[in-house]
């Protein structure tokens, strides 16, 4: 087998591995073949992967939930059929902190071990702790509370662009979210939901 | 040269059984009202308002990580793979369905790094895999037809593996696959973060593998959050146990400053998690 086939394959193998699969009604299959998005807006940005095509009725509102890796230069965006109307979207960074918090205090009896002038514990022979005596002290039990905060970081009603591009820094999860106006005639179509890598180093490779 | 053609042939099918895999996950759920929250998960759909017709979850493919660890140099180490052999170990659909995700990263691994021999085996048992939970029969075939008559050509290839899309997405609800991917995407990203510690173990701290395992937080929460619209069956409620015992070792990272990614410490925890876990699954 020339070496070159081989090669290709091995490509279109990695390359296939990228497309994700969508477990949704067989009706919202062909919207993933609709042309929704020019090449003007799409650029040479590899949509493969966390795109997701899904059919929505006037009134509707979906959500995306995906990654961003860090270093790797994203251009996102929402386009539907033109039946629908307008179609909102907002892009969000669900920021997480973790905070400490006291969750008791209880008294509890624990052993006093002989140290050394520096602090540092003697041991025996055995190589265990001396003990000198027994003490009540105050148990305090720690917990974490996580604060989500949600930072809107575009707004299709408020941008300039019908798009969104970022470099993120760091790794982070965000969430697409998307409505499709109301009308006075209802309709149903398709709405794709973009999200395009670009590669040009390490972080943004290329196969 | 034809029997090498035709293994070729038949990895390149593979390509199509591993859409199988694909990274990306759907439920229908309703959104409930809140402001911030205060929950002991990242629970990133309780702050809106709306009725959300349906929440999506994606996750970057596990070779987007094996790509860049080739990329960024790190070795190829085969010893650490999911033997073949444990095959037959598996006898209930759910511990094939996650070691068809082990198998499946096992393989992209393999394909990554152009190792031809681990390439064909592991294709070989994620076959039989495949088969043994229905998912080989259908569109493969005649994916192979078509890409024996533009094998020379890489633009129809490519062209054939986005049809590949479609194909599989209708096989999939054909064969009613929905309730088994959750145990399939775990599985594949729980191999692809045991395989990346094992490859920056002797690395120091400064190796951008690092930063791609730490961020595996993030696919994490996406993860459990799909399995969460699973509903309740036993074998779900499982793997979500074990999976909220690595994010709780993940959830140190989040006490890092600034400038600390992840520290050696909390490297070790996690690797010493995963691979515990996963050796719970390939047993």
């Amino acid at each position: 087998m020339p070496k070159r086939y081989s090669k290709h394959i091995i490509y279109i193998f990695i390359s296939a591995l990228f497309f994700s699969i969508q477990i949704k009604e067989v009706a919202a299959q062909k919207c993933s073949k609709k042309k929704l998005a020019d090449k003007d807006i799409r650029l040479d940005f590899d949509y493969r992967g966390q795109s997701l095509f899904v059919e929505l009725s006037n009134g509707d509102t979906t959500s995306l939930n995906i990654i961003l890796y860090s270093k790797q230069n994203y251009r996102i965006f929402v386009a539907g059929e033109q039946k629908l109307g307008n179609i909102e979207y907002q892009i969000i960074v669900p920021k997480k902190k973790f905070n400490r918090v006291m969750e008791s205090v209880q008294p509890k009896t624990v052993n006093v071990y002989k140290k050394d002038p520096n602090g540092f514990y003697l041991y025996n022979p055995e190589g265990e702790r001396i003990v000198i005596g027994e003490e009540t002290i105050m148990d305090t039990t720690w917990t974490r509370e996580t604060t989500v905060f949600k930072e809107v970081v575009f707004d299709s009603n408020k941008a300039e662009n019908n798009f969104w591009e970022a470099t993120p820094s760091k790794t982070q999860l965000i969430t697409i979210k998307v409505n499709v106006g109301l009308s006075e005639k209802k309709q149903l179509g398709c709405v794709g939901l973009y999200v395009g890598r670009e590669y040009s180093n390490i972080y943004q490779f290329r196969r | 040269m034809i029997k090498l053609k035709n293994s070729f042939l038949q990895i390149l099918s593979l390509c199509f059984l591993i859409i199988l895999l694909g990274f990306s996950c759907k439920s229908d759920k309703k959104e409930k009202n809140g402001g911030v929250v205060i929950n002991s998960d990242f629970d990133i759909d309780n702050t809106d308002k709306e009725e959300i017709k349906s929440e999506n979850f994606k996750i970057p493919s596990p070779m987007e990580v094996f790509t860049f660890m080739e990329k960024s140099g790190s070795g190829f180490i085969k010893e650490v793979l999911n033997d073949p052999e444990n095959y037959r170990n598996y006898n209930s659909q759910k511990s094939k369905a996650v070691n068809f995700g082990i198998y499946s990263a096992d393989l992209a691994y393999c394909c990554i790094y152009e190792d031809f021999q681990g390439t064909i085996d592991y294709f070989d048992v994620v076959k039989k895999l495949a088969s043994d939970l229905g998912l080989n029969e259908g569109f493969g075939k005649q994916m192979v037809t078509r890409i024996d008559n533009n094998l020379s050509n890489i633009d129809s290839l490519q062209e054939i593996a986005s049809d590949s899309y479609y194909e599989a997405t209708i096989f999939l609800e054909e064969q009613g696959l929905s309730d088994l991917l959750g145990f399939i995407l775990a599985g594949g990203w729980m191999e692809t973060l045991y395989l990346a510690t094992e490859s920056v173990k002797q690395l120091p701290l400064s190796d951008p593998v690092y930063e791609r395992i730490a961020d595996q937080r993030f696919l994490l929460e996406n993860l459990k959050a799909y399995l969460k619209t699973q509903g309740n069956s036993q074998g779900v409620d499982e793997l979500l146990v074990n999976l909220n015992e690595l994010s709780k070792v993940y959830e140190d990272l989040y006490f890092n400053d600034e400038n600390t990614i992840i520290t050696q410490n909390q490297f070790v925890n996690i690797a010493n998690k995963v691979k515990e876990l996963r050796n719970l699954y390939i047993r």
